[in-house]
């Protein structure tokens, strides 16, 4: 469990983040969103004490990270998968690491295996690939066993076999009740990997709640559906805006409805006696429902964009 | 909610850290390419003083009076100190040049158990730096000094010896303290030299007595008087405080600094 209270870090004159309070429970992965200096990594940064906050507290199991006398048994980290000497060995680096919490050198190899580095874990941090150094960090992060994980962009760099193992391993921590904490720019990763989301914006709190629910409300799903005779699209179209449902058409012989199942609109052409040749559910996606929400200039349909050059609302 | 795995083996605190800081300083090649340069660069100066000095008594000149040990002291103090003092700044700034210290305050948060952590081992590797280098040059020096040698004994120099190590402990903090407070490798290595060397000998050879008596208070005269050479006249007692006074004033000084300090690379 990990307490963010009235978090507020600055930076000059820049805010990097605004007065953020939110709970991030264990048992659940935590999906952590927001555009780049939306301030994730710097909230990551104050949760082990990097950063000072200016004010405010972020708390792991009601302490803060620097009052834990073997902090890496407590909380596991990947923020900056760089972020070490590149002349050391991973073999190394581990074995400082596991030092200095007073952790045993059997861990080392292990969390070695773990992430599949053993064959490269006599040589030098900085000859590794970026998806490698991930790997290490995330070893690192799992080295003292710890209750809470942090995240940061975890599978930037990794393959599409690393990226589902990630996947996994995050799913699999969370199940085992821990705290997991995971940060991306990659939507579509974190609504197969999150249970729960938390959206910063500008430093500020956009969104704490289930991935489903955020799903949902970006509008829920819509429905295309292709009517080949001109004259029985316009009409069903017009039908459509009596009900006052939002239709749009998207070039010669389609339109996107929006408010209605495909059971109700192939329903509807049945009864007024139209044919039609295709009715497709659109669900909204997560990436959706976060550039509704993160406001930037998009529209939420980004993924029918290029078949709707021509097309306009009657 | 699981039972964690229960995790394993005996306690974090001062002597963790200190353990986890011996495998770092250890596992990179600069450690030992500092302590390395340490002792050739006073062997080499040894032997150039040395054999010029052995030159000009055999052509019937007249040589300062110098011992080996004097000349392997005088080695460390103008070449030695600084390679030991590049290998403790590397110890601090160089954290923030490679961007590990995001990873090293992960692991131990209390800035002040890390910087005491790197301190306390830092001194021991540098005064054995120290003893080395002197050792090596002392020993080179008797032979290439030979009969231009002043009178000397090995009880006095090996006491040179550990009051040079001593000295090069001091130069640690001094540079840790540096490093904590300036987090760039080459500021606080040109700093230390400044420091270290060129203020106290500019301000000695001023003329002005003034500017002499404070450049007799820099840490590189205190360890000059402890070995017993001329320069500030206040004694072996007086030359051991104020070495202590500068390597307790610059790690508090450094520390003060590290505290406030957000671990970002710079």
């Amino acid at each position: 469990m990990i307490t963010l209270h009235r978090l507020t870090k600055r930076f000059g004159q820049k805010l990097a983040v605004d007065d953020l309070t939110v709970e991030i429970e264990p048992g659940r992965v935590t999906g952590f969103l927001g555009p780049n200096g939306a301030g994730k990594s710097t909230t990551l940064r104050m949760i082990v004490g990097l950063d000072h906050p200016t004010s405010g507290r972020a708390l792991i199991r009601g302490r803060r990270y620097e009052d834990f006398d073997r902090p890496l048994t407590e909380v596991g980290a990947l923020l900056d998968a760089k972020a070490l000497h590149p002349g050391r060995s991973a073999l190394n680096h581990l074995k400082a690491m596991a030092r200095s919490n007073g952790i045993a050198e059997s861990r080392v190899g292990q969390v070695l295996d773990e992430v599949g580095l053993q064959d490269a874990a006599r040589r030098r941090a900085g000859t590794f690939s970026l998806g490698m150094s991930q790997r290490l960090g995330i070893a690192g992060a799992l080295l003292g066993d710890p209750g809470v994980l942090l995240f940061d962009e975890p599978v930037n760099g990794l393959d599409p076999d690393g990226v589902r193992w990630v996947r996994r391993l995050a799913r699999k921590l969370a199940a085992e009740g821990r705290t997991v904490l995971v940060s991306s720019h990659l939507m579509s990763e974190m609504q197969l990997t999150a249970d729960h989301l938390i959206v910063l914006g500008r430093g500020r709190l956009l969104m704490d709640a289930p991935v489903r629910e955020v799903v949902a409300g970006a509008g829920g799903g819509r429905v295309q559906i292709r009517v080949p005779n001109r004259r029985d699209l316009n009409a069903i179209g017009r039908r459509l805006l009596q009900e006052s449902l939002s239709v749009r058409r998207m070039g010669d012989d389609c339109l996107l409805v929006e408010g209605a199942t495909a059971g109700e609109l192939g329903d509807l052409a049945y009864a007024m006696d139209i044919r039609i040749h295709q009715l497709k559910t659109i669900e909204a996606s997560l990436e959706e429902a976060y550039m509704a929400l993160t406001g930037d200039s998009l529209e939420f349909v980004a993924g029918a964009d290029h078949i709707d050059r021509t097309g306009e609302v009657q | 909610m699981t039972v964690l795995r229960e995790p394993i083996r005996h306690k974090g605190g001062l002597p963790a850290a200190v353990g986890s800081e011996w495998v770092k300083l250890r596992s990179v090649r600069s450690t030992w390419w500092c302590l390395a340069a340490t002792v050739i660069v006073v062997v080499a100066y040894v032997a150039m003083v040395g054999l010029s000095a052995s030159a000009s008594y055999a052509n019937g000149e007249v040589v300062p009076p110098m011992t080996p040990g004097d000349v392997a002291g005088m080695g460390v103090f103008l070449l030695g100190q600084l390679a030991l003092a590049t290998l403790a700044c590397m110890a601090i700034a160089g954290e923030y040049a490679t961007g590990s210290i995001a990873s090293t305050l992960q692991w131990v948060p209390r800035r002040a158990r890390l910087l005491l952590a790197k301190a306390l081992l830092v001194a021991p590797v540098l005064f054995a730096g120290g003893v080395a280098a002197t050792l090596a040059g002392s020993l080179v020096g008797i032979y290439v000094l030979d009969g231009a040698a002043a009178p000397w004994s090995w009880p006095d120099l090996l006491g040179d010896v550990a009051a040079i190590g001593f000295y090069s402990a001091v130069v640690g903090f001094v540079a840790l303290g540096m490093g904590a407070m300036l987090p760039s490798v080459a500021g606080s290595i040109g700093c230390c030299f400044l420091v270290l060397l060129m203020l106290p000998m500019s301000l000695a050879s001023s003329g002005v007595e003034a500017l002499q008596r404070i450049g007799g208070w820099f840490p590189g005269s205190a360890g000059m008087a402890l070995v017993g050479g001329d320069g500030p006249t206040y004694g072996v007692t007086g030359a051991l405080a104020v070495l202590l006074a500068w390597a307790a004033g610059m790690l508090a000084g450094g520390m003060a600094v590290f505290r406030r300090r957000d671990a970002r690379s710079t």
